[in-house]
Order: structure tokens, then sequence, then C-alpha cells
């Protein structure tokens, strides 16, 4: 098989070409080394959304992986209507949504509050008991969302996009996305009151 | 709380589960040795209908259903009153049991037509909208019905009589966005979700002909209860706003 990545030019060229652009040589070569910055540049985000999405840590990393392996394995349906990061998140979305619905509510909520206590121990044990159980109860609130609605907050607050781009992710109009934040605002001031 | 108030604590919560540098490396490095492991993507199959066309076609499909059901049940209906001229008589006690066999019968024929893609079947009498869903995918849970009955009388009457009544199945969290075409109801939005304990959330709008009134109302209901939702009176007529919402387990 021959592979178009010469060897001293190969950054360069990964350096400056478009997400787009990446999926084409690699659909033209087949090497899945076009691949690899398309992973490096998305890495961080896509693991902060899953993160945000779900609860257990370990979980997080497999979802994950699993999320940039379907897209690797779904690269010739990329047709370039929407951009790569789009058509990315709407895939890793899909794919926690699937791995939530596999996993009963009582393992993601437990799983989903002891990673936090662990990281914020670890990271900063001068971290006051009183933030840290705010931010527990942020994350117990945001557990009881259905998956579309937190998706709806994660992408839109967390992730700062915009209802467009969200709408453009979840396959719906913008006035469901609008729909959406609304209701998942309204319920985690609810359940943020209650504690 | 305000919104940014909420939306600060949810960034802090964010970014307090951020992982360190040497993880992410990690992962990264693992998912491109995974990569490794896989075969060519493909090309999809040139069978394959492009989006916008694919799209095209459903709407074209869902258009003839939608005029082959209405034919269908046309014949089988009451007439509809008109409810600008006609008010039919309601018990001032409490609405009639809600008959939820005809929408039931229609989203079950649009789900044999359109497996796993009925997002929502709506029915207010005079016009019958639904949407499909453009990829296959089911909620797990049983579609919920939810009737709205508007009540209406003329102050010092005793009897109530219904101006409109709309019954929509949708499934759980699905959106449903109906623009009416009638003397009462210009458009209606609807959000159900069913909680794990069976209640069921309802979320309604519902914006009003000629006056431009809007009703919205949030509840949580028990399924088949029926509860007055929203209730006003002006100078010379008093409304109602009835809503029923129940679990229909779909065979």
């Amino acid at each position: 098989m021959q592979c178009e990545v010469p060897e001293k030019s190969a950054d360069s060229v990964v350096q400056t070409s478009s997400d787009e652009e990446l999926v084409r040589r690699l659909m033209e070569t087949g090497d899945s080394v076009w691949f690899d910055p398309l992973v490096q540049r998305h890495m961080t985000r896509i693991r902060r959304l899953a993160g945000c999405m779900m609860g257990n840590n370990s979980d997080v990393d497999d979802v994950t992986q699993m999320a940039f392996l379907k897209a690797y394995n779904s690269l010739g349906s990329f047709r370039g209507n929407a951009r790569f990061s789009t058509w990315l998140t709407r895939i890793a979305i899909n794919v926690v949504k699937d791995h939530l619905a596999t996993h009963n509510r009582r393992s993601r909520l437990t799983a989903g509050l002891a990673p936090l206590h662990e990281e914020s121990q670890a990271a900063s044990p001068g971290v006051a008991a009183e933030s840290r159980d705010r931010l527990r109860e942020v994350g117990g609130a945001l557990d009881r969302l259905s998956p579309r609605l937190r998706s709806a907050i994660v992408l839109t607050v967390m992730e700062g996009l915009s209802v467009a781009e969200v709408a453009e992710i979840e396959q719906c109009a913008t006035a469901t996305i609008h729909w959406r934040v609304h209701q998942a605002r309204k319920q985690l001031k609810t359940a943020l009151a209650k504690q | 709380m305000k919104n940014h108030e909420l939306d600060d604590k949810l960034v802090e919560w964010s970014e307090a589960r951020e992982t360190d540098d040497a993880s992410m490396s990690e992962l990264t490095r693992r998912v491109i040795a995974a990569t490794r492991q896989l075969p060519r993507p493909l090309e999809e199959s040139c069978r394959r209908i492009r989006p916008g066309l694919d799209r095209c076609l459903w709407f074209v499909a869902g258009a003839a259903a939608c005029l082959l059901l209405v034919a269908a049940l046309s014949h089988e209906k009451a007439p509809v009153a008109d409810p600008s001229t006609s008010v039919s008589p309601i018990a001032s006690t409490s609405a009639p049991p809600v008959d939820w066999e005809p929408i039931h019968r229609v989203y079950e024929e649009m789900a044999r037509m359109f497996p796993d893609r009925v997002r929502w079947v709506a029915d207010s009498g005079a016009q019958l909208d639904f949407e499909l869903k453009e990829r296959h995918g089911t909620s797990g849970t049983p579609p919920v019905g939810v009737h709205f009955l508007l009540l209406r009388r003329s102050v010092g009457e005793t009897e109530w009589g219904a101006a409109w009544e709309g019954t929509i199945l949708s499934d759980s969290e699905e959106t449903v966005v109906c623009r009416a075409e009638d003397a009462v109801v210009r458009k209606l939005t609807l959000w159900t979700y069913l909680l794990p304990d069976g209640m069921i959330a309802v979320d309604v709008t519902l914006e009003l002909h000629p006056s431009k009134w809007t009703i919205t109302s949030s509840l949580l209901a028990n399924s088949g209860e029926t509860k007055d939702i929203f209730r006003m009176k002006t100078s010379d007529m008093e409304f109602r706003l009835v809503q029923t919402a129940t679990t229909i387990p779909v065979s």
C-alpha cells in the first residue's frame, strides 16, 4: 500500500490541513496515519464532553475511545455537509447515550459522585469541603437529567456551542434545543434548591 | 437562582472534572494505537441515498401516508363542529373520559409504515399532524398520550362547552410543535417526559386565536390523571383547559 505522507513534510502538511482535508487524504490513501491529528485535535474536547455526560471516569475513557473508533469506521459516510467537529460530536453524543441506556441509573449515580470526590482531594487537598459538596450536588442534579436534556445543557453551557450548532449535532430544530435547555435549567434549579 | 449563576456552577463542575495532561496523552496514544488495528474505512455504498434526498423522500412518503390516514379516518370520525360558532355541552363537574383508541390506531399504523421512526402524532379533530425521525431509534419507553380540552362558557352560565380539543401521542422527551389551522388554537408546543417512577412531566404552551393569548403549563401527573391546568375569566367569558396524560402500551 502506498503511503502519501512524506517523512519530512508530514508535520507541516498535518499542521496546515483542515480536518476535512485530513479525512479526504485518509479516504484516498487508506492510511490511518491521517487520522492521528484528528484524534490529537479533538481528544480534549470529546473526552471532556463524555466526562460531562457521564460519571464513571474509567467508562469515560472507554467511551471516548469508542467514539473515535466509531468515527474512524464511519468516515466513508462523512460527506462534508457538516464540519468534521460537528459530525464527530454527534457520534460521541450518540455513543454516550447508547452507553448510558445500557447501564442502570443506580450505577451511574454512584459512579458519578465518587470520582469527583477523589479528584478534588487528589488535585487540591486544600479545597474547602463546602466547595466539594457544592460540586457534588451539581453532579447529582445533572445525573438526574435525561440524556437529551443533559446533552443540551452540556453542549450549550459547558462546551459553549451555539443553539444552531447543537441543533445540527442533535439533528433537530433550534426550537427543540431552546426548549431542552430551558427544561434542563428548570430541573437543575429545582434540584439544587432542594439540596 | 438566575441562569448565569446556574451556568457558572455548571462550568465550575465541568472544569473540576478535567483530567490531567498525562492521562490525556495516554488516552490519545491508546486511541491511535487502536485505529491502527482497524481495517481501512470504506466509502458508503453507492446505493445509499444522499441525506438531502432521503429527507425529501421521507417528506413525500410522510405526506402521502398522512393523506391516506386522514382519508381512512375521516369517514369514521364524528363531524367536527366549528369551535368558533358551536359549543358542545360538557358537564360542569368533570370532563368526559378520553377515548385514546383513534389516536392510538393512527400511531400504530404510522409505526407499522415507518418502524422506529415516529416521533409523535397529533389530532385536533380538523387536522392530523405527525413527525418522523431522521434515523431509527426507540426511546425504550411507551409513548405518552396527552389530551387537552379547552372549555368555555358565558359568564353566568352553568354548563361548560368544548371549544377545542387535541390529542397527542408522542415518544417521551420529543418536542411536539403543531401549527393548527383552526379558529381557536394557533400553535401548540408540547414536551413530555416519562419519569422512572411512572409519573409524567408535561410542559405545554398553547397560543390561541384570535386574542394571541398564550397558556403555559408545566406539571407532573400520574398516568391517567386529569387536571385543570388553566382557568381564566374575562368580562363576558370563562375558560378552562383540562389536561389528561397517560402512558399507552403499544403492541
